[in-house]
This record gives structure tokens, C-alpha cells and sequence, in this order.
């Protein structure tokens, strides 16, 4: 729970944050940056998971979110430069991931203490 | 806790920067080298409209808030506002430095098949357009004062001229024969670039006409006469001004 509330609160300051800066990327990085911030929710929907499984590691669920955002990005950048949508393979990617990871959380906040979760990917 | 802290703060921070995204932004409609020129020409000509307007009504308001004294001062002021706005509206003679257009129906020019009607109303009206959009500050066609109500028109069936001219325009409702003389009070380099640019002369030479630019950078150089004719918006007026 208080994981939770700290989790929250950052988010809101990073909103605040980002929102008070007077900065204005432009549009065409907008791509960028929206795959960026899908591999970020990935990660953290990850962490909840691990969280909930008591697997959580701070080093991993760190790395994951910063190695995940930055590829992401940059993934796009290339897929921008050779004219090939690489964009949509990381929408993909990161979008099955996320609702794996949220039919996990869903499984073990139902059913922590009834059914024993070890596979999430064949799970919904 | 740090760790968390420090990752929801940067998805945060990603999504307030998303936010500010304006993806309804005009750029992103550029899809080319092209579109992007004559977006950012049109935008330049806009911005060159507003920044005369914005000095008009500038002016204005301070004349205004100079009259607001109702004392000789103010009379004064008030007047010398009167003779500003007659002066843009074209009621005033107006000498400057500009340019001439003259055109004229040329039997030299090679005669092109199927082009032998001309409507001289559109192609006078374009070549305005033109010029005012180059910045021209008074315009007469043969001694007519183009001002805002003006109208130009062809007056049909009376083509007992040579060439494919229709003959006669009507401009503020008086007649006007060819040779069309354009006098243009206005900056002299901006006239003439715009009728090079958009190859004005080889439009009127396809039509057998002939397109005739002359240059007066001298400050008496062009002298246009004052409208003369009615306004729509006549009102009654105190005497003595």
C-alpha cells in the first residue's frame, strides 16, 4: 500500500513537472516519445506484477524501465530512418505485454490465496 | 521506494511532455519542402497585413485620445484624422514613386488557336491583386482611383476593336477603352519583383497582349488622382472642415 501512495505522489509530481516546463517538442517526435512512454507503462505494470509475486527487484524493475523506454525511443528513431513503421512492432510488443501483465495482476489480486499463478502468459 | 519514486516521477514527466504536444499543430500537415514554403509564405503576407493594421489602429486610437479634448486642439486633431483616412481611402490625390503597366493589344505576338477571347475585367483584376498584394498604396487604371467599393467589369458586345479585347471596361462605373495604363503608387522593387515573379507580362503576351513596365523611383514619380466618385457611406457632415 504505501508503495503504492509513493508510486502515485511520483507520478503526480512528475506530471506537474512536466507540465510546468515550458518545453514543446515538436510534433514529429511526438511518435518517439508516446513508445517511450508505452515501454514505461510496461515496466511498471511489470513491477506491480512482481510486486504481487513477491519478486520485486528495485535494480531490475530500474534498468527494465530505463533500457525498455530508451529502446523503444530508439527503435522508432531507426524504423523513422528507414522508412519502415517500427513504431507498430513496439506498440505491439509492449501492448501484449501489458495485458499479460494485467491479466496477472488481475489472477493474483482475485485469486492470491486460492489458485497458485505460475504462468501468466496463458492466462486472461 | 526510491527507485519507484524516481520511475512513476519520469513517466510523469513523459506524459505532461506528451500533453503539451499540439498534434492538431499545421506542421504536421507539411508533407513536403513545398507545402511548407507556401505555408510560410502565406503566414509572412499575414503577418505583414496584421503588423499594418496593428500600426493603423495604433494611430487611430491615439488621434482618437487626442480629440477627446473638446478644445481647438481636439478639432485639430480630429481633422488631421479626417484628412488621414480620406488619404487611405483613396479621396486624396497621392504622388509617389512606383510604377506603370501598360497594356495594349499587340498584332505582333504570335496568335495562339482557341485563346482569342479575353475577358480584360479578370486579368486587370488579377494584375490588382497582384500589385496590392506587393504593397501598392494608391492604384488608377487610366485615371480611375481604385478604391475599396471600385468595381471592374467588361462591358460585352461592344468588340469592334482590333484583337481579342472585348473592348471596354467599366471601372467605378465610368468606361475605360485600351490601352490600359496601371498607375501604381508603391515600392518600386516589391511591384516589380511580384510581376517577374509570377510572370505576369508572359500571361498578357499569350493573349496577344502586350505588357509594358515602367519604373519612376523618383519621389514625384507616379501621381494618382483622388476618387471622385459617390460613396456608399455619405454622411452629414459639420461645415467649416
Amino acid at each position: 500500500m504505501r508503495t503504492m501512495i509513493i508510486a502515485i505522489f511520483g507520478l503526480l509530481i512528475g506530471l506537474v513537472l512536466g507540465l510546468a516546463v515550458d518545453i514543446h517538442l515538436p510534433v514529429q517526435y511526438s511518435a518517439y516519445l508516446s513508445v517511450a512512454i508505452l515501454a514505461a507503462v510496461d515496466t511498471i505494470f511489470g513491477g506491480i506484477r512482481a510486486m504481487l509475486e513477491h519478486k520485486f527487484d528495485e535494480r531490475i524493475f530500474l534498468t527494465g524501465f530505463f533500457s525498455n523506454t530508451l529502446l523503444a525511443a530508439l527503435l522508432a528513431f531507426i524504423g523513422a530512418s528507414l522508412g519502415i513503421d517500427l513504431t507498430l512492432a513496439a506498440v505491439v510488443a509492449f501492448g501484449v505485454r501489458i495485458f499479460n501483465n494485467l491479466a496477472s495482476i488481475r489472477h493474483l489480486l482475485l485469486f492470491r490465496k486460492k489458485i497458485p499463478f505460475h504462468n501468466s502468459s496463458n492466462s486472461c | 521506494m526510491l527507485a519507484v519514486l524516481g520511475v512513476t516521477a519520469t513517466l510523469g514527466i513523459l506524459l505532461g511532455l506528451d500533453i503539451h504536444v499540439n498534434r492538431n499543430s499545421q506542421e504536421s500537415t507539411y508533407t513536403s519542402y513545398l507545402a511548407a514554403t507556401q505555408a510560410l509564405s502565406g503566414a509572412l503576407a499575414k503577418s505583414t497585413h496584421l503588423q499594418s493594421e496593428l500600426t493603423a489602429a495604433v494611430k487611430q486610437k491615439q488621434a482618437l485620445m487626442e480629440a477627446s479634448s473638446h478644445d481647438t486642439k481636439g478639432q485639430t486633431a480630429l481633422i488631421a484624422e479626417l484628412r488621414r483616412l480620406d488619404y487611405l481611402a483613396g479621396l486624396t490625390s497621392l504622388v509617389g514613386s512606383g510604377i506603370t503597366v501598360t497594356i495594349n493589344y499587340d498584332p505582333a505576338l504570335p496568335v495562339i488557336p482557341g485563346l482569342r477571347y479575353v475577358n480584360e475585367a479578370t486579368q486587370i483584376q488579377m494584375l490588382v491583386n497582384y500589385l496590392q498584394a506587393a504593397g501598392a498604396t494608391g492604384i488608377a487604371i487610366n485615371g480611375q482611383r481604385l478604391v475599396t467599393t471600385s468595381s471592374i467589369r467588361t462591358i460585352l458586345s461592344m468588340n469592334d476593336v482590333a484583337g481579342p479585347f472585348s473592348g471596354i471596361l467599366e471601372i467605378n462605373g465610368l468606361p475605360v477603352e485600351a490601352p490600359y495604363v496601371l498607375s501604381v503608387v508603391g515600392p518600386v522593387s516589391n511591384l516589380v519583383n511580384m510581376l517577374n515573379a509570377e510572370a505576369l507580362g508572359q500571361q498578357f503576351n499569350i493573349l496577344d497582349q502586350s505588357f509594358a513596365v515602367q519604373q519612376f523611383t523618383g519621389k514625384n514619380g507616379v501621381s494618382l488622382p483622388p476618387y471622385t466618385g459617390t460613396l456608399p457611406n455619405h454622411v452629414a457632415k459639420e461645415g467649416g472642415i
